[in-house]
C-alpha cells in the first residue's frame, strides 16, 4: 500500500513539551542570578536591537525604529530612570540591528549600508553618518534583515545579511533589482571594502566574537534548517540554505558552488556530500533549547558573571531568556554544547552585553513575532549574586566519551552512579522544509562513570558515539556537596568530531 | 479515405506530443478510469484484503449500483453516486464533440469515468449518431461570463488550489512559486485528474462549469472553489489558450441518414444513461443483474469486449481488485466499520486527501504543494502552515456546525487570507453524513470545561481586550493576529474576528492551553503556559471575542495614525531612511519643520522626491513585518529627472548620460548635520567630493538646493559640468577657484 505522507510541517512531539513547564518555574530555579528590567522613561520604547559599552562606561543602544539613546550610568539603580540617565543620540536611521564602539565612533548595520556615527562637535549628538560599506542587495523585500557589526582579530567587521523571502518589491523610483548576497556574511575591511565570506544563511540575527576572536552567529529553523544552529563563520564556508547559491557563481565569491544540493539526507550525511559544507559548531534542539536563538555575546568578565568565563551566552527570542554555550576546538573546528541558562524574561531577547560590572544586559523586542515574555521591548539586566549556582559548567568530548564538570564540589555517591545519567543521540534532516524533527534518534550508554580528583568532574564512558549527531545528556539524578539539585540538568553537545580518532 | 483516417490519429498525437511540454489540458493522461484514490493508497503488492476495499472504492466510483443493486446488508456502503446532469449539455460542447465522446469515451478523454457502450468494428453508428442528436438538442443557454485573462487564469490555476488534483503546466510555462532556487523542479508523481475536454467546451459554458461543478457534477468529485465571474473567466480562458477545431472529419464522412432526438432519447434510456444521469423526467433502468448475481466473466468485468456492455477500460489491477470486492459482496456481509475508517473512507473518496493529511495519511505531495503560494510575503515567515492547507486531525473537534457549513457547502469562512490557495466546497448532501464521524474520531482524551457565559466576573470583555493587546498587562496577540479589518502588528497569522462562529469554545482552550500538543507545529506561543490565572484568562478572551461587535480594538491594532511623523512639531529637520515610492529601497528622507520636505537615494545618489504638506506616515516603515514603502503624505513637487549632477563633457551640448550611482563612478560618504540640524550629503566622483543639501526656500514656497563641489586641484575639474534638477536646467561648467565652486537652485513649488 501506497501512503504519502505530506509535507511534513515542523512537528513537535508531544514529549519534547513534556520540558516545557520549566520554562515557567527555571527563574526562581537560579538563585545565583537577579534579573532586573530598566524601568524606561515615558515615551522611550527602547527596542533594544543593539548593544554597545563605549570605554568610559556609558552604554549606547540602538533602537529598531531607527534611534541610539546612551544610558549615562547603566550601572545605576535599573527601577530609576533618573539615576541611570537616558539620552537620545542619533536618529534616523534605517532599522539598525546591531551596535559597535570601535577607535571613537559607532558603527551599526542598516539596512542597506554599515554607517560609521560621530558627535564631532562634542555637544552630545551624532552629526555625522558616514558609509562605511554597502553594496549588499536590498530590494524591498522585508525579510531582508542585516545584522553587526562585530569585529574580528584583524580588525575587519563583520556582518550577517538574511536571505530574501519572496519576489522583488516592485517600487517606483527603485531600478535596483539583484539581490546579491542576500544569505550571506560579509566582512568589511578598515578601508571599507567589502568581502563575502560564508553563505548559506537564513535569518542570523546574533553575531559575535569569542576570546579568540573568531566570529560566531545564530540562525533560525525554517527552511533547510531543522533546528537552530550556532555557526562559526570564516572564509569559504556554505552553511546550507540555497537561497544564497546563485551568488556563489560570483567571481568575488570565495564559496565554491555546491550544485544541485542533495535533501532529505541527514545534515551530517550532507556535510559529507556537499562540497564546502560546514556543520553548526553547535545545534539548539528545538524547543528543548530554544526556538529562536538572537544575539550573542562571550562572558569576558574574568569570572565577575559566575563559573562561565569565556562561555557564549545568547539571547532566546520566543521562549524570552538566555542559554549558554560551551566550545571547545576539536580537530581544529569549533564544537560544544548548549545548556539553558535564564528563562522568564519579561520579552524576547534580541541583543546582549555585559557591562564593567559584569552583569549581563539583554536589550528585547517582541516585534513582528511573539514572545512568551509578554512585554513589547525593554532592557533587563541579569547580575551574578556571588552565589556559586549548581549547574553543569561544561562538557567536553573524549576519545570514548565526555568530560562533564560542574560548577561545585559534588556529591560522589549520586554523581559516580551510572544511574544517574541518560543519553541519547540524534540529528536532523538536510532539507528545504520549513524545520524538522530529530531523527535517527539511539540510547547511548554510559558504561562507566568516573569521578576526577577534585570532585568536580566526571569521565563518562559511552558506547555508539556517533560522529556529527547532538548527544543529549541528561542528569537528574546527580548532587551537589552541599545536596542541591542542578539548576538545569540537560546539556546538548553537538560531537562534530571525536577527538583522536 | 482510409488513409486520412490513419493519419489524422496520428497527426493528432504528434501535436500532443510537441504540446505536452506545455499547457496542462495536454498532460500525459492515465490510461484507465481515474479514481484518484485508488491510484494513490492502492497498489499490486497490497495484499487482497486490503485491495479489496480499493475494489469497494471503485465499485462506488464507477457508480456499479446504479445499475446492479446492492445486495440490502450491502446498500448503505454501495450507495448510487449523485448524477451528472446533462441538461444545457447541447450547448456545452458541439455535436462532433459529443459524437467522439460518447463513440468511445475513454479515447476522447482519457481517464473519465464514463464508460464505453459501443464496443465492436462499426460501433453502432446509428446509435451514436442518435444520442449525439438527442443530446445536441438539450440546449440551455449558459450564463455570459466576462473576457478571460489568461495570464490571471494561468496564475490563479496554479495557486489556489487546482493543481492539487489536475496537472500543473510543464516548467517552460509556469515556474511553482516555492520551488527551491537552484533545485530541479520536481514534477507530481501522482497521476492527475484529466481536463481533456476542457478546450472544447463553450467559453461561456466551461466559465460556469469552473464557478459551479456541482450543478452538473452533483458527486462534488469536482468541487466548487468560490470563483468570482472574473476569475472563472480568467481560469476558462487559460484552459482553452491554444483551443483547436474539433476533429469532424470522421462524424461527416459517415454519412449517415439524419437521427431525430426522439430516437435518441429512446436510445438514452434503452442503453442506461440514466443511471449516471439525470435527463428530466426519471426513466426505469434497463433490466440487469443485482450484484450478488454477477459472474465475472461476463459483462463490465470481462476480459473479451461486447456490444452493448459498457466497458470502463480498466486497468488489471482495478479488475483485479473489483473481483475482490465483488467476491466480499457476494460472499459476506459487511463487517462493521470503525469511526476511523469511515472518516478514512470519505476522505479517501472525495479526495480530501489531495490536499489534507489526516493521521498521517495524505497531504499535498510536494511536486504540487510547491505551487501553493501566499499573498502577503510576510506569511513565509509561517512556513507550510501559511501556504499549505491544514491537517484534518482535531478538526471534528475544533469547527462548529455553523462553520463546516460555511466551509462545505456554504459561502466564505476562509481566515487565512494570506494564502492563496482556497478551500473548495463539496456540497452539502455529499458531506453532511460524514460529519458526526469526523467529529467522534476527534472526541478530546479529557473533556475540557470553559464557561462561555460571560456573566461571572465583569469587565470581562475588557480584560479580554487588554489581553488580546500588546502593552501592559497584554499577551500580544494582535502581534501575530489581525481583527477585524485591521491587519497583525507581524506575521499575518489567522485573524480573529470571526472565532467564536469558527471555533467551540473547548478546542479555544484547549489550543490556548497547550499548542504544541494540540496543533503539533503551531507557531503559537505557549502563552499560558504556568499562568496562574489561565482558565480565567481564556474565558476574558472568548468573552472579548464575543463582544467584538462592540468593542474597542486592542492595543496595538489602535491608533495607527499616530505613526505619522510630524516635523513642524519640531524645531529642527526630522531624517527619516525608508523605503519610498519615488526614491527607492535607499531613500533618506528629510522633512522640514516649515513643511517643505526632500528625499534623497543614496542608492542612486540624486535627489528624488520633493513634496510640501503633511510628510510621512512611518506605520509601514516600523510596524508592519510586510514593511510596506512609505508614501509622501503631502502635494508633490515637480518631479525630478532620475540624473546625475555632475558629469565630464566634451562640450555643453553632449547629451547627459543616464548611469546613476555607481555605473555613474560615484561614491556614496555620507551625510553630515549642519549647525540647524540638515543633512548635507557628501559624494564623490572623479576626484571631486559633492557637499549637496536642500532647504526650504526662505518663503516656503519650495526649496534651495546648494552644491559645493571642492577639489585637490582646480585642473581636477576640468572637463566637468553640472546640470540641476529644474527642467529647463542647462549643463553649467564646473571651474573651480581655490579648488571649489557653488551652485544653487530654486526649486518652486
Amino acid at each position: 500500500m501506497r501512503k504519502y505522507i505530506s509535507t511534513g510541517l515542523p512537528m513537535l512531539a508531544a514529549l519534547l513539551m513534556a520540558q516545557l513547564p520549566s520554562v515557567a518555574h527555571a527563574a526562581s530555579a537560579n538563585p545565583a542570578y537577579t534579573v532586573t528590567p530598566y524601568v524606561l522613561p515615558d515615551g522611550v520604547k527602547l527596542e533594544a536591537s543593539g548593544l554597545a559599552l563605549l570605554p568610559d562606561g556609558r552604554l549606547a543602544v540602538s533602537v529598531r525604529k531607527g534611534e541610539i539613546w546612551i544610558l549615562e550610568h547603566p550601572e545605576a539603580d535599573p527601577t530609576d530612570a533618573k539615576a541611570v540617565g537616558y539620552r537620545l543620540y542619533a536618529s534616523g536611521l534605517h532599522e539598525p540591528l546591531g551596535l559597535l564602539w570601535h577607535d571613537g565612533a559607532l558603527y551599526t548595520v542598516q539596512r542597506s549600508e554599515l554607517t560609521k556615527i560621530r558627535d564631532t562637535d562634542g555637544d552630545g549628538v551624532a552629526d555625522e553618518y558616514l558609509a562605511v560599506a554597502k553594496g549588499w542587495g536590498v530590494s524591498g523585500n522585508y525579510h531582508e534583515y542585516a545584522y553587526g557589526p562585530v569585529l574580528d582579530r584583524e580588525g575587519n567587521f563583520w556582518i550577517t545579511l538574511n536571505a530574501s523571502m519572496g519576489g522583488p518589491v516592485k517600487l517606483a523610483g527603485h531600478r535596483m533589482q539583484e539581490k546579491h548576497w542576500r544569505g550571506w556574511a560579509v566582512s568589511v575591511s578598515p578601508d571599507g571594502k567589502l568581502s563575502p565570506m560564508s553563505a548559506g544563511l537564513r535569518s542570523p540575527c546574533g553575531i559575535a566574537v569569542n576570546g579568540e576572536g573568531d566570529v560566531f552567529c545564530t540562525d533560525q529553523q525554517g527552511n533547510w534548517w531543522s533546528t537552530n544552529p550556532l555557526l562559526h563563520l570564516r572564509k569559504g564556508a556554505f552553511f546550507g540554505h540555497a537561497d544564497s547559491l546563485p551568488d556563489a557563481q560570483l567571481p568575488e565569491s570565495p564559496v565554491a558552488d555546491p550544485g544541485k544540493l542533495p535533501q532529505g539526507i541527514t545534515v551530517v550525511e550532507a556535510s559529507r556530500q556537499v562540497k564546502g559544507f560546514a556543520l553548526p559548531a553547535v545545534w539548539f534542539p528545538y524547543v528543548k533549547a530554544g526556538q529562536s536563538p538572537t544575539g550573542l555575546v562571550c562572558d569576558l568578565t574574568g569570572g565577575k558573571f559566575g563559573p562561565f568565563e569565556k562561555q557564549m551566552f545568547v539571547g532566546e527570542f520566543v521562549l524570552s531568556g538566555v542559554n549558554r554555550v560551551f566550545l571547545e576546538k576539536v580537530g581544529g573546528e569549533y564544537q560544544g554544547a548548549v545548556f539553558r541558562f535564564q528563562d522568564g524574561l519579561q520579552s524576547a531577547a534580541l541583543s546582549l552585553a555585559f557591562l564593567k560590572d559584569g552583569s549581563l544586559l539583554v536589550g528585547e523586542s517582541n516585534r513582528g513575532w511573539n514572545s512568551q515574555g509578554t512585554r513589547s521591548f525593554g532592557l533587563e539586566r541579569i547580575q551574578w549574586t556571588g552565589q556559586t549556582p549548581f549547574e553543569i559548567q561544561k562538557m567536553e568530548a573524549q576519545p570514548d566519551g565526555f568530560r562533564v564538570t560542574f560548577t561545585d564540589e559534588v556529591d560522589p555517591a549520586t554523581t559516580s552512579a551510572v544511574g544517574s545519567y541518560q543519553m541519547s543521540s540524534y540529528t536532523y534532516l538536510y532539507h528545504q522544509k520549513y524545520g524538522g524533527d530529530e531523527v535517527e534518534t539511539k540510547p547511548v550508554t554510559i558504561s562507566r562513570v568516573t569521578l576526577e580528583p577534585g570532585a568536580k568532574s566526571v569521565l563518562l564512558k559511552c558506547e555508539g558515539l556517533r560522529e556529527g549527531y547532538v548527544h543529549e545528556l541528561v542528569v537528574p539524578g546527580v548532587r551537589s556537596k552541599k545536596g542541591a539539585q542542578l539548576a538545569h540538568a540537560e546539556g546538548y553537545y553537538t560531537l562534530n568530531r571525536i577527538p583522536g580518532k | 479515405m482510409l488513409l486520412l483516417r490513419y493519419l489524422t490519429p496520428l497527426a493528432f498525437c504528434l501535436a500532443l506530443a510537441s504540446k505536452s511540454a506545455a499547457h496542462p489540458g495536454q498532460a500525459d493522461p492515465v490510461e484507465y478510469p481515474f479514481v484518484a484514490g485508488f491510484d494513490r493508497f492502492y497498489s499490486a503488492e497490497d495484499d487482497e484484503d486490503h485491495l479489496a476495499q480499493g475494489g469497494m472504492l471503485l465499485l462506488q466510483e464507477f457508480n456499479c449500483t446504479g445499475c446492479h443493486a446492492a445486495p440490502k446488508s450491502w446498500e448503505d456502503r454501495l450507495e448510487t453516486r449523485p448524477k451528472v446532469a446533462l441538461d444545457g449539455v447541447g450547448s456545452r460542447l458541439s455535436a462532433d464533440e459529443l459524437w467522439l465522446f460518447i463513440r468511445s469515451p475513454q479515447h476522447r478523454k482519457k481517464g473519465t469515468l464514463m464508460p464505453g457502450l459501443f464496443a465492436g468494428e462499426d460501433r453502432d453508428p446509428k446509435v451514436v449518431e442518435a444520442l449525439t442528436v438527442y443530446l445536441s438538442s438539450l440546449k440551455k443557454e449558459p450564463k455570459k461570463f466576462p473576457q478571460g485573462d489568461v495570464e490571471r487564469g494561468r496564475q490563479l490555476y496554479h495557486t489556489i488550489g487546482c493543481v492539487a488534483c489536475h496537472e500543473p503546466a510543464a516548467l517552460t510555462d509556469y515556474k511553482p512559486v516555492e520551488a527551491p532556487p537552484g533545485l530541479d523542479v520536481e514534477k507530481p508523481g501522482l497521476p492527475s485528474v484529466p481536463l481533456l475536454l476542457a478546450d472544447k467546451y463553450d467559453f461561456h459554458a466551461l466559465a460556469a462549469f469552473l464557478q459551479d461543478p456541482l450543478s452538473i457534477r452533483h458527486a462534488g468529485r469536482m468541487p466548487a472553489t468560490e470563483l468570482s465571474d472574473q476569475e472563472s473567466a480568467d481560469v476558462a480562458a487559460y484552459l482553452q489558450l491554444n483551443r483547436e477545431p474539433s476533429n469532424t472529419m470522421e462524424r461527416t464522412l459517415l454519412a449517415l441518414p439524419p437521427q431525430t432526438p426522439e430516437e435518441g432519447r429512446k436510445q438514452f434510456v434503452a442503453q442506461g444513461c440514466t443511471a449516471c444521469h439525470d435527463a428530466g423526467k426519471v426513466e426505469p433502468l434497463p433490466r440487469v443483474k443485482p450484484l450478488k448475481d454477477l459472474r465475472v466473466t461476463e459483462g463490465c468485468l470481462s476480459i473479451a469486449k461486447k456490444a452493448g456492455i459498457p466497458d470502463y477500460g480498466m486497468s488489471d489491477l482495478q479488475r483485479r481488485a473489483m473481483l475482490l470486492a465483488l467476491k466480499d459482496v457476494q460472499g459476506t456481509t459487511p463487517q462493521p466499520r470503525s469511526t476511523l475508517q469511515t472518516v478514512d473512507a470519505f476522505l479517501m473518496k472525495m479526495n480530501c486527501y489531495a490536499c489534507h493529511e489526516w493521521r498521517g495519511t495524505g497531504g499535498l505531495e510536494e511536486p504540487r504543494a510547491q505551487y501553493l503560494t501566499v499573498y502577503e510575503a510576510a506569511a513565509h515567515s509561517l512556513g507550510e502552515l501559511g501556504r499549505l492547507p491544514p491537517k484534518l486531525d482535531v478538526a471534528g473537534r475544533k469547527l462548529t456546525d455553523e462553520w463546516f457549513a460555511r466551509l462545505l457547502w456554504g459561502t466564505g469562512g476562509g481566515v487565512r487570507s494570506y494564502m492563496t490557495t482556497r478551500m473548495p466546497r463539496f456540497g452539502q448532501d455529499n458531506c453532511v453524513g460524514f460529519l458526526p464521524a469526523l467529529k467522534e474520531s476527534a472526541k478530546p482524551e479529557k473533556p475540557i470545561a470553559i464557561d462561555t457565559s460571560g456573566l461571572l466576573k465583569h469587565h470581562r470583555s475588557e480584560l479580554g481586550r487588554g489581553l488580546m493587546g500588546v502593552g501592559t498587562g497584554g499577551l500580544g496577540c494582535v502581534s501575530c493576529h489581525g481583527l477585524k479589518d485591521r491587519k497583525s502588528l507581524g506575521v499575518p497569522v489567522i485573524n480573529l474576528t470571526h472565532t467564536v462562529h469558527r471555533l467551540t469554545p473547548e478546542y479555544f482552550k484547549e489550543l490556548l492551553l497547550n499548542p504544541q500538543v494540540t496543533q503539533p507545529g503551531t507557531l503559537m506561543p505557549p502563552l499560558f503556559m504556568g499562568r496562574k490565572k489561565a482558565d480565567q484568562e481564556i474565558e476574558q478572551l472568548w468573552t472579548y471575542l464575543k463582544e467584538l461587535d462592540q468593542s474597542r480594538l486592542p492595543e496595538g491594532l489602535l491608533q495607527t495614525g499616530d505613526y505619522e511623523i510630524k516635523p513642524e512639531k519640531s524645531d529642527r529637520p526630522v531624517v527619516f531612511r525608508t523605503f519610498l515610492e519615488g526614491a527607492g529601497m535607499q531613500a533618506v528622507t528629510v522633512g522640514s519643520p516649515k513643511g517643505v520636505h526632500a528625499a534623497f537615494d543614496a542608492l542612486e545618489m540624486h535627489w528624488a522626491v520633493v513634496w510640501k504638506g503633511r510628510f510621512i506616515d512611518a506605520m509601514t516603515t516600523w510596524e508592519e513585518r510586510a514593511m510596506t514603502p512609505a508614501k509622501p503624505l503631502g502635494t508633490l513637487g515637480p518631479a525630478l529627472p532620475p540624473r546625475m549632477p555632475l558629469t565630464r563633457l566634451k562640450s555643453a551640448s553632449d547629451s547627459w548620460p543616464e548611469a546613476c550611482g555607481e555605473a555613474a563612478g560615484y561614491h556614496y560618504v555620507g551625510y553630515r548635520m549642519s549647525k540647524d540640524g540638515t543633512p548635507i550629503f557628501l559624494y564623490e566622483v572623479g576626484g571631486l567630493k559633492v557637499e549637496d543639501t536642500m532647504s526650504p526656500a526662505p518663503k516656503g514656497d519650495g526649496l534651495l538646493r546648494k552644491i559645493k563641489i571642492t577639489g585637490a586641484s582646480d585642473a581636477v575639474a576640468e572637463g566637468w559640468y553640472f546640470l540641476g534638477v529644474d527642467k529647463t536646467a542647462q549643463p553649467k561648467p564646473v571651474s573651480l577657484t581655490k579648488g571649489t565652486v557653488e551652485f544653487e537652485e530654486y526649486i518652486k513649488f
